[in-house]
């Protein structure tokens, strides 16, 4: 006879209460798309969104109230970096989802339960990433994000061009995985431990440990796999081709999620817990910084396809940020921060509109397809307007504020001639950014192949209106959310 | 048996374990014919199952075995057998791209050799090395006390990989047909 | 202490012996009288035709990464079960959610088609 005893550990459940639903929701979705006779096609997509949008409440409702606390055994980390991150990343699942439910409509494969699915457990993964607080669980939840995308990258069936996409996605990716685990064995090496306030602890505690070679490999081993990611150059050889083929709703996905979770891995492992070896990682990271920017920019002037042309952006904007890793000050991570939320905004904006332009099975993804755009589709071209600006740094939106945060602060840490070179890639960027803007407006409409809005869904409408005033209000008022981002910095006691 | 007997058993099998993994990787390496680097792969792989030993983790080298030898391979073969026949014309390797893979195999190795020779390796304070520590009873417990939030999360990789291997081959039924 | 692996090296080295010397023994000891019809690859009997090699459906590979997914759930599976009981009711409800996501997959996958050949 078996007798069990009950012995439940004192886990805070509440804290991962936000995952709890979404798997749950990503369950039920999978199910929903198998069993088609019982439930309405459009069933799965709805369900997923009520389901992150409960997510998003459960992560306002639990919130981050006193000190930082870590619970299943400093497995999972309950702070205010963990609370911003999953609100930046429930907002990212929702405007996806919200994004996809009008591109189902063009594109069938995208209206079944798996591809909705993939994509909660995605946001599952990403949450683990912020908040993990060992680098066991955050190389899982990493694992459980990437698999998600690189499925998702391939989903239009159809198309050469999104397998390609996925297949070179998934390659790099995994190698860049296996980059990563190689970099925690050495960290684990170096530190005797997986936990990364241990880790934060012994090495302030055994300063002779900054001198060793060993915890160098471990950090450039860890910024090569987070660098995939992140797609730093250069390591970002992956990103156009992705971005271009992969359906385009999961592209802004992968352009917001995936990089708001790596960055948050990023910080959480490199630059608090090895913070006291900053001087040996300054030059090597201030070269990726300066030409993370400057390559993205440079590429991006002669794009014709607005994808790319979103992808290169994308490299670029990862330099910027950057820019807040090498200062390296709480304020720079505040930034840091602040810059995530609103490219988040303003990324998933700007392909929400390239997704909206579709035809039945088709989309219109040159530059030259938006002539005429502005007056055809007032609001719309309005929309798109305001996420370019954005974009390009622009006032009165979202983007200036966060370029000006980060470029204050790294000024203050006196990195100078990065700031200068990252102000020039600014102005350059304007350039093919505001080209966006001037074929909307300025170009004679080509009659034979305008573009008619297909279906306009209350969702997508919903999405975008929801970007575009969060990234105006977080340029026109930019304080409460600064001083939000700077309450949720990471940092040890 | 005496002592000094069976350390020099020990050792030899050592090094035939070191042997077996190297000959191995060179076999998954040099030839041209794709199913032949697949047995060399198998055969590095057992070898490296055998260093689990000599580092007392017993359940790691089954599971090496179980699951790189026998299924990671066989999945591998599978991958070959549905693709194009590779060996009806085989291109000859460009020594271009031969000696850029000499240059970066042996900056890697050397890095991590010198960081490896390097360091002044020290137990953790407080770690004494018991066999018991690594029984799987002990990784059991581990896994599903302190690792449980990793365990649940790793059926989600399971789940989602599961997924990702049906969309993938329904894709490429569509193109063939 | 790994001096209990000991017999397994002992099974090995016995194994390879008897492979290596059955093979060497047939070598020595058959007669060996090729001639051209023998020397063709054997097909049921029948004549051989075509190339030798045909590209194998996507089913197959379907097949092996399910087996692969599963074999890995084994693993998961060994490490608990030794453990159970001192594991006790909590332990088995990890192990029952870890299964639920798991047979949710088993029933994609079914549901999918991917285990039927046709």
């Amino acid at each position: 006879m078996v007798t069990f005893k009950v012995i439940l550990p004192a886990n805070d459940y509440m804290a991962v209460l936000p995952q709890i639903v979404l798997v749950s929701t990503a369950l039920l979705v999978l199910m929903m798309g198998v069993f088609k006779k019982l439930v309405n096609a459009s069933a799965p997509g709805f369900t997923a969104l009520a389901g992150s949008l409960l997510a998003l409440g459960c992560v306002l409702f639990v919130g981050h109230h006193g000190a930082p606390s870590s619970t299943f055994g400093g497995m999972v980390l309950v702070d205010g970096f963990s609370f911003f991150l999953s609100l930046v990343i429930c907002i990212i699942i929702a405007l996806t989802i919200l994004v996809s439910l009008n591109y189902g409509n063009f594109f069938n494969c995208m209206r079944t339960g798996e591809y909705y699915s993939l994509l909660l457990m995605a946001g599952v993964g990403m949450i683990f990433m912020a908040t993990a607080g060992n680098l066991i669980l955050l190389f899982v939840a990493l694992e459980t994000m990437s698999i998600s995308i690189y499925a998702l990258t391939g989903f239009h069936k159809k198309q050469l061009k999104s397998s390609e996409a996925a297949l070179k996605y998934f390659l790099l990716g995994a190698f860049g995985s296996a980059f990563l685990l190689y970099g925690f064995a050495f960290i684990y090496g170096a530190t005797g431990s997986l936990d990364i306030i241990k880790i934060a602890g012994f090495i302030k505690t055994h300063p002779q440990m900054l001198n060793m070679k060993f915890l160098v490999a471990a950090f450039v081993l860890t910024i090569a796999g987070i660098g995939f990611k992140i797609s730093m150059v250069p390591f970002h050889m992956w990103t156009p081709d992705t971005y271009e083929g992969a359906p385009t709703s999961v592209t802004g996905f992968m352009a917001t999620g995936v990089k708001a979770a790596a960055f948050a891995a990023l910080i959480r492992v490199i630059l608090v817990p090895l913070a006291p070896m900053q001087h040996s990682w300054v030059t090597i990271m201030w070269i990726a910084a300066f030409l993370t920017m400057t390559v993205g920019n440079i590429i991006a002037l002669v794009q014709d396809n607005i994808k790319r042309m979103l992808a290169y952006s994308s490299i670029a904007h990862a330099g910027y940020i950057l820019l807040g890793f090498l200062a390296g000050t709480g304020l720079a991570q505040a930034g840091m921060l602040y810059y995530l939320m609103v490219y988040a905004f303003m990324n998933i904006g700007a392909f929400g509109v390239v997704a909206l332009l579709c035809k039945k099975g088709e989309e219109y993804t040159s530059i030259s397809d938006f002539a005429g755009l502005g007056f055809k589709y007032p609001l719309l071209g309005l929309v798109m307007s305001v996420f370019l600006f954005s974009l390009a740094g622009i006032p009165p939106t979202g983007g200036f504020m966060g370029k000006f945060y980060l470029f204050t602060q790294a000024l203050r840490s006196g990195y100078v001639w990065l700031v200068v070179a990252a102000g020039v890639n600014s102005v350059i960027s304007i350039y093919y950014y505001l080209r966006v803007v001037v074929v909307m407006y300025f170009s004679p409409q080509a009659s034979e192949n305008s573009i008619v809005l297909g279906s306009v869904s209350p969702g997508i409408v919903i999405a975008l209106a929801t970007a575009a005033t969060a990234v105006l209000v977080m340029g026109i008022f930019p304080s409460y959310f600064f001083s939000l981002a700077g309450n949720s910095i990471f940092s040890l006691m | 048996m005496d002592t000094s007997g069976l350390n020099f058993i020990l050792q030899a099998a050592f090094w035939v374990t070191v042997a077996l993994t190297i000959s191995g990787a060179a076999i998954a390496v040099f030839p041209r014919n794709i199913l032949y680097n697949v047995l060399g792969l198998a055969l590095a792989l057992i070898g490296v199952s055998g260093f689990y030993l000599y580092l007392g983790s017993l359940f790691v080298a089954l599971m090496q075995l179980l699951i790189y030898v026998g299924a990671i391979c066989i999945a591998i073969v599978f991958a070959i057998m549905l693709s194009r026949p590779l060996h009806v014309d085989i291109p000859p390797r460009s020594a271009g791209k031969v000696w850029l893979g000499i240059l970066a195999a042996t900056v890697f190795f050397i890095g991590a050799a010198g960081v490896a020779l390097k360091t002044n390796w020290q137990a953790a304070a407080g770690h004494v090395y018991k066999a018991s520590q690594w029984s799987v009873q002990n990784i059991g417990n581990a896994l599903l006390t302190r690792y449980e939030l990793v365990f649940e999360v790793i059926s989600l990789v399971l789940l989602v990989a599961i997924i990702g291997a049906v969309i993938t081959a329904g894709f490429s039924r569509r193109i063939s047909s | 202490m790994l001096a209990v692996y000991l017999p397994i090296l002992y099974m090995i080295i016995l194994a390879l012996l008897f492979g290596a010397g059955t093979v060497f023994l047939s070598h020595l000891l058959g007669p060996a009288r090729p001639f051209k019809v023998k020397t063709q690859s054997y097909e049921c009997g029948i004549p051989s035709e075509g190339a030798h090699y045909a590209q194998t459906p996507v089913k197959f590979y379907v097949t092996a990464l399910l087996f692969l997914v599963f074999d890995l759930e084994c693993v998961f599976l060994y490490p608990w079960a030794v453990y159970y009981r001192r594991l006790g009711a909590f332990g088995l409800a990890e192990m029952l959610i870890f299964l639920l996501i798991l047979v949710v997959s088993y029933v994609y996958v079914w549901k999918k088609g991917a285990l039927e050949w046709d």
